[in-house]
């Protein structure tokens, strides 16, 4: 095996193929990266997991068509490093030699017999625009549990109906729900698919920032029940969560008496500001009363701090608390000008939503669901 | 700075769940008596002295405690009179200061400064507290003073049975240098056995040692204690709110567990108890405990942190049976505690999910105010206290009541079925054991100490 490959269009495709290997692989021949030299002129490089694949295709002059192995992290590690030149990669007996400018490089080979099939790119059930991916992911995810011992809440649900794509996540203390489109092949379509947050928002960063169109590919009942996402040359597919997501839709409230209105930023710095004082079991309350809502936080002989900022209320004073943190999370995924808050009881969920001026309507395409804190005192 | 009256006073009821079955069950003045779980993996919470006199004492097993003394009167604890006579107790405390600190179900710090005491000085104080607690009461106290916290306790320990022991500030090196250094706090059985091997065996021993000494030989924190006590030098405030910093349940069972799963069975139950023992004032916890005993008494603890308090019975079952999870269950299990720590008056709430894959949590329970019975192992399973007696309530010592012969306690079912019963109060005096048919048995609530039921 012999090519010669562009610097830049290597180390991109290098770490982005090496970036979901494992820090402990199941495997030492996991731990590689493959790298496949076609007479073609293609050189593709691929990483497994046994869950996640990731494969790359870059153009290089290949001179000697070959497969190898080698340490995926020193391979990427190597190719950041090297300078800003043509770089020879050739198979000298059981060791890669990479040279670049005056810079040599030899890897150790590992078994390439030894590595799994990957699985195929399944085939392609619609295309959705890559920022609109990004940006919907990002927003849903942020509600998945990171908790490992609770498999389906590290998930996000999707549930695809015709050209809409619902993504939905909990982790028990709030629930986000985003809906999208996107093209299916099959006008028609529906599935639903459960994909590990951490994968999807890896996925939809790495692919959807390009600002084109990703491709998705869907294969479930065949026995692997497996998701692919492909755009420039590059594919990812994963495993699907095993497993019944629970019924989460009905969370969301039927009707809300009370709802106010706030600038979204200016929440946030209010209670980033106020949350200071916050520590990490105490929460951050929100009293709303006509005109204004006051954040305050902390009690007692504790460090205390509070602030105020005008809001529109409809319905009743109110008073709740939440994690400082959470009510964060939820202001930042919205990415409107102002926020809706609707509410029933202070004990009970309360529902964001953007909107984008004062007195206009808010939009569901989004909503974050935040469990309050029982506020004792 | 150091009080220079010894004006701390430590009340301590004595074997108090044994007195307490005494008082209401006076046939058994006089005699041993044994509270605890009367199954095969019973552990004792509580032995009279009568008992203690044949070598018995709180934690062993009920197994070994009835083979040191095979005349007691084994009964199964009754929460809800300890409750009542405790607060009694403590009464007698409010009654001169607000200053009351309770430790446990059955001792208390009171701090008596404000008092000008009469010629006879303190002791007449700390003699007065303890007839009055008694008179409340009708259990044993002893009565410990001092200038500080430290030396009232020792006190009192040095008091009991139902004495009363004042240390003036200029007897205090007289009544602590002879003292062993395991009966210091936060002296345990690791920290005495380095200090024997260094030849301290008594509180003057100790002072002898330099700081650097003790802190290299049991640490830093634990050695600047030691240095501070064996001076007396304690000047810790009697604070009115003691912050409670845990609760939790355990349940030892009658026969080993083996596996996992029958191990993880357990969790929902013993979490269920665990969160009764919740107060309003600490409602949610951030973490769990799960406590493990193996049949040869090794134990094991695993915990799990919340990302926030919660007091969700289904968040705090799944993160008991996670934190289990962490424990290696290949040898037989005894004892399986859950416990919450991190304790908060806030809770996160949490939506209404229910995964597949857990088994129903049982609902939250009534969170009560009940001071935490954590005597050793004390089955906490609860008890009904009306109803008619059906053979699963049959447990000696528990409270019934029969249409013609009135108030008693269950001795023992008999093998013709009939209920040997002891028919007495405190109010009674000792009374006359009959045997009647079980169905013609209520149970009832346990009497306070004023022969008001106890709720």
């Amino acid at each position: 095996m012999k090519f010669r490959v562009e610097r830049d269009v290597l180390a991109d495709a290098v770490t982005w193929t090496a970036r979901t290997l494992p820090t402990r692989p199941p495997a030492p021949v996991l731990a590689g990266v493959r790298i496949e030299a076609d007479a073609s002129g293609v050189i593709g490089l691929s990483s497994f997991d046994y869950e996640v694949s990731a494969r790359s295709e870059i153009p290089a002059e290949v001179a000697e068509p070959g497969t190898v192995l080698v340490s995926g992290r020193l391979l990427a590690e190597i190719s950041r490093a090297l300078p800003h030149k043509p770089v020879d990669v050739t198979l000298e007996g059981t060791k890669v030699v990479v040279t670049c400018g005056a810079s040599r490089f030899t890897l150790l080979t590992m078994p390439v017999e030894d590595y799994p099939t990957l699985p195929q790119m399944p085939e392609l059930t619609g295309t959705v625009g890559g920022d609109a991916l990004t940006h919907a992911v990002a927003q849903v995810s942020v509600a998945a549990s990171r908790d490992e011992t609770l498999p389906l809440l590290t998930g996000v649900r999707m549930e695809i109906e015709g050209e809409r794509i619902t993504l939905l996540a909990t982790d028990r203390y709030r629930l986000a729900l985003r809906e999208l489109t996107w093209t299916p092949t099959t006008p028609g379509f529906s599935a639903v698919a459960l994909v590990k947050a951490r994968t999807l928002t890896d996925v939809a960063k790495s692919l959807g920032s390009g600002g084109g169109l990703v491709n998705v590919g869907l294969s479930t009942g065949n026995g692997l029940d497996l998701i692919g996402f492909e755009a420039g040359g590059r594919h990812t597919t994963s495993q699907l969560v095993d497993g019944d997501y629970p019924p989460v839709r009905r969370l969301f409230p039927d009707t809300k008496p009370i709802h106010a209105v706030v600038p979204t930023q200016a929440l946030i710095d209010a209670a980033r500001r106020v949350a200071l004082v916050a520590e990490r079991n105490t929460p951050i309350r929100l009293s709303f009363t006509d005109g204004q809502v006051v954040l305050d936080a902390g009690q007692g002989d504790d460090a205390q701090a509070s602030e105020a900022l005008e809001a529109v209320l409809v319905g009743e004073d109110i008073t709740v608390a939440f994690n400082p943190q959470f009510l964060l999370d939820g202001l930042t995924a919205l990415g409107t000008d102002f926020v809706r808050l609707s509410f029933t009881h202070p004990n009970k969920p309360v529902e964001f939503t953007g909107q984008e001026s004062l007195d206009g309507d808010d939009s569901d395409t989004y909503r974050y669901l935040l469990v309050p804190i029982r506020f004792a005192g | 700075m150091l009080r220079g009256q010894p004006s701390i006073a430590h009340l301590d009821a004595d074997a108090f769940f044994a007195s307490v079955e005494q008082h209401q069950k006076p046939s058994l003045k006089g005699r041993p008596v044994l509270v605890g779980g009367s199954g095969p993996r019973g552990v004792v919470a509580a032995a009279s002295y009568e008992a203690r006199a044949f070598g018995v004492r709180s934690a062993m097993s009920m197994a070994l405690a009835r083979r040191k003394c095979p005349q007691a009167t084994v009964l199964v604890p009754r929460p809800a009179a300890y409750s009542a006579y405790s607060a009694a107790v403590m009464a007698a405390l409010r009654e001169r200061t607000e200053l009351v600190e309770p430790l446990s179900i059955d001792e208390a710090f009171a701090d008596l400064g404000h008092l000008s005491p009469g010629p006879d000085g303190w002791t007449r104080v700390a003699a007065d507290l303890r007839a009055r607690a008694v008179e409340l009461s009708g259990v044993p106290v002893s009565v410990g003073m001092g200038r500080s916290k430290l030396v009232a306790k020792l006190a009192s320990a040095a008091a009991k049975p139902a004495g009363v022991l004042v240390v003036a500030p200029d007897g205090e090196d007289r009544f602590l240098l002879p003292l062993p250094v395991r009966s210091l706090w936060g002296v345990g059985p690791v920290s005495a056995e380095r200090l024997e091997r260094i030849g301290v065996r008594t509180v003057e021993d100790l002072r002898t040692q330099p700081l650097d000494t003790l802190v290299a030989l049991v640490g830093d924190a634990a050695g600047t204690n030691l240095y501070r006590v064996a001076r007396g030098w304690d000047d810790r405030p009697v604070t009115v709110q003691r912050e409670r910093k845990s609760a939790g349940a355990e349940r030892t069972f009658d026969s080993d567990l083996y596996g996992r799963a029958q191990v993880a069975a357990q969790i929902p139950a013993v979490t269920a108890q665990a969160m009764a023992r919740l107060s309003r004032r600490a409602a949610a916890a951030r973490t769990v405990t799960v406590k493990v005993r193996f049949a040869d008494f090794t134990t094991v603890s695993r915990s799990v942190t919340l990302s926030s308090p919660s007091s969700d019975s289904r968040v705090l079952t799944d993160a008991a049976r996670r934190a289990l999870d962490l424990v290696e269950t290949d040898a037989p299990v005894r004892l399986l505690g859950v416990s919450f720590h991190g304790l908060s008056e806030h809770a996160q709430l949490a939506l209404d999910i229910q995964l597949d894959d857990e088994p129903d949590a049982p609902q939250a329970s009534h969170a009560s105010e009940e001071p935490d019975v954590d005597e050793p192992a004390a089955p906490s399973r609860a008890r009904r206290t009306h109803g008619s007696l059906r053979e699963q309530d049959c447990a000696p010592g528990v409270d019934l009541e029969h249409p013609r012969y009135g108030r008693g306690w269950l001795v023992r079912v008999r093998d013709d079925g009939r209920v040997a019963v002891r028919f007495e109060t405190a109010a009674t005096g000792p009374g006359r054991q009959l045997n009647v048919e079980m169905d013609e048995l209520q149970l009832v609530a346990p009497l306070g100490p004023d022969g008001a039921p106890a709720t």
